[in-house]
């Protein structure tokens, strides 16, 4: 063992050393953490368990463990019930209306923050006033125009009428606000015009933000129920919520199958559930702009 | 100043996208909403007749729509007290602990990722009457019997139970937010006085922390008008009776089981005054002006 290795290995135990003297001081806020966490989450555990369970083993309370079923419960959901399709209908609902948003939040951000034009108050507050219309305030008519537009049953109507945000162009208008004088002083004496000030300047300057935002859209959108349940009429086009509501129905031999009901939801957690863990750092550097 | 570039016309040409979405999927349909609402639908929806202000007087004279309004307003104060009390809690811990920060912190948001039906379905499979194992583990351990099917006040229990597990992560991730712009000073000075958890966090942080206590208790009292629109319809369907037929679920139910689109377009408009009126004094009263995903 080289004096280096030697030196390492030491500071590995000092450290670790004093992990475990901090967390003995504090093993009161360990044990509230992880029974609250554990009363929280012991749902989801329990669902991705009971997915793998066979017909019989999931109705028996006594056995919580993996089941013998493996994923077959999956194969049945994916292959059978339409999954895949939903799935793939909800990927690209939330894909499309992701990138929608941030893209037209950000040429609408560009304007308010570095044009000075007429008009510009009266604008930004007629986008801002936009956060008190949500669905349910104009559903019926949202539904007819899409009938009229014979839109109905399309992915049109599944992102359209999500695409604009006023959340997204204060974010981004805050953040823009917030980018250095000399910078944009300097685009402006070399001339740079709006579009390249946008692509090479403010877009790299953003990342993290773009990328919150990115997030938390496609979370919105891949996890709306309401809108599609009304404007989706056939399976084919219709996305994973409401597949999910309607594989409740799913029986066999007068019994519903439990398993394939919990396989399907962990399928349509799933994708989310990854994005958040992945993305969880500029995802609350977004939510937490708006504390300043 | 920001402001370099003069040219109106480029202006309007990169704010035409936002504006063309929030006209034509916006503001004219929440419009329509407001003729709408001045009509019968008759026949199926087949004619409509001019009816003038007659559906929000059938609203005002409607027992049912009064219940629905009542439990509407229960179902949102139990709904925002409960998930903000716990992810306040949790949020303190999180704050509060110095080892495995970010694993409790990543755990704690989860739920924000998860969508009103995923945790409504998995809730009706774990509290199902007979077969639930949350069920079978509640009865034993309180010796109670538990039928939400059945039994109004227990279906009511459980949508907003299952409603809170979803808001918890929302909550979070705002707590934490402004917990960690506490300045240090004012910790060092908490942790040599000695004081005990409870009074810390009664008496020094959520007086601190109280503009964004205001601003979740807005944005969790709008949510939770329309948001759980999923639990009901996946739980209960309004049952039983119609106990737990909030405002939204009883507008889908005009509009789409009955077909009665005028008389939904009022009350659409009784959730706009609620919820918009809620969001022009957030947007107004503070400057904290965003609210996420609603629009």
């Amino acid at each position: 063992m080289s004096v280096a290795d030697r030196f390492e290995r030491g500071r590995l135990r000092t450290t670790l050393k004093r992990y475990a003297r901090l967390a003995r001081r504090e093993w009161k806020l360990h044990s509230q953490l992880i029974l609250t966490l554990f009363v929280l989450l012991v749902p989801l555990v329990l669902v991705l368990l009971m997915s793998t369970q066979t017909k019989t083993e999931i109705l028996d309370f006594t056995y919580i463990g993996v089941g013998s079923d493996g994923l077959e419960n999956y194969r049945i959901v994916l292959q059978k019930y339409g999954f895949l399709n939903y799935l793939t209908n909800s990927f690209v609902m939330a894909s499309l209306i992701a990138v929608g948003k941030v893209g037209i939040s950000m040429l609408a951000a560009l304007a308010i923050v570095f044009f000075d034009f007429r008009f510009k108050r009266f604008l930004f507050l007629f986008i801002l006033l936009t956060l008190t219309l949500p669905v349910p305030v104009r559903i019926v008519p949202l539904f007819e125009i899409m009938v009229d537009m014979g839109w109905n049953d399309t992915m049109y109507a599944l992102v359209l009428p999500y695409l604009a945000s006023a959340t997204s162009v204060l974010l981004l208008r805050q953040h823009f606000l917030s980018i250095s004088e000399s910078l944009v002083e300097t685009a402006r004496l070399n001339g740079v015009g709006p579009l390249k000030f946008l692509v090479y300047v403010l877009i790299p300057m953003s990342k993290s933000m773009i990328i919150g935002l990115f997030v938390i859209a496609f979370i919105w959108g891949w996890n709306q129920y309401l809108w599609p349940l009304v404007v989706i009429q056939s399976s084919s086009q219709q996305v994973v919520q409401v597949g999910l509501a309607e594989l409740q129905g799913a029986t066999g031999g007068g019994q519903t199958l439990w398993g394939l009901i919990m396989a399907g939801t962990v399928l349509a957690l799933l994708p989310p559930l990854i994005i958040l863990i992945l993305a969880n750092r500029p995802l609350l550097e977004t939510f937490n702009v708006q504390m300043k | 100043m920001s402001e370099i570039y003069t040219e109106d016309w480029k202006a309007y040409l990169l704010l035409l996208p936002t504006l063309v979405v929030s006209v034509a999927f916006l503001y004219y349909p929440a419009l329509k909403t407001f003729r709408l609402a001045l009509y019968q639908t008759v026949a199926a929806g087949a004619n409509r007749i001019y009816v003038g202000l007659d559906n929000f007087v059938w609203l005002l004279n409607s027992p049912n729509y009064h219940y629905s309004f009542f439990i509407s307003l229960v179902f949102a104060a139990i709904v925002v007290i409960g998930s903000m009390a716990i992810a306040l809690y949790l949020s303190y811990l999180i704050y509060r602990v110095a080892v495995g920060t970010s694993g409790y912190l990543v755990s704690g948001i989860l739920s924000y990722s998860f969508s009103f039906t995923i945790v409504a379905t998995i809730m009706v499979f774990l509290l199902e009457p007979s077969v639930g194992i949350l069920t079978n583990l509640i009865e034993q351990a309180l010796g109670l019997e538990i039928n939400w099917v059945t039994n109004s006040t227990q279906a009511i229990i459980v949508v907003s139970g299952t409603s809170i597990l979803k808001m918890v992560g929302y909550n979070v991730i705002f707590l934490i937010g402004a917990l960690s712009s506490i300045p240090e000073t004012i910790n060092e000075t908490a942790k040599l006085d000695g004081i005990g958890h409870f009074k810390l966090l009664s008496r020094v942080y959520v007086p601190l922390i109280s503009p964004t206590l205001a601003f979740l208790l807005i944005m969790n009292t709008v949510y939770a008008f329309f948001l759980p629109f999923p639990v009901i319809d996946v739980m209960t369907s309004g049952g039983p009776g119609n106990s737990t037929s909030i405002l939204i679920y009883h507008l889908y139910e005009t509009a789409f089981s009955q077909s009665q689109m005028g008389l939904a377009a009022t009350e659409s408009i009784v959730l706009f005054v609620l919820v918009g009126g809620l969001i022009v004094i957030q947007l107004f009263w503070s400057d904290r002006a965003a609210h996420f995903g609603g629009t």
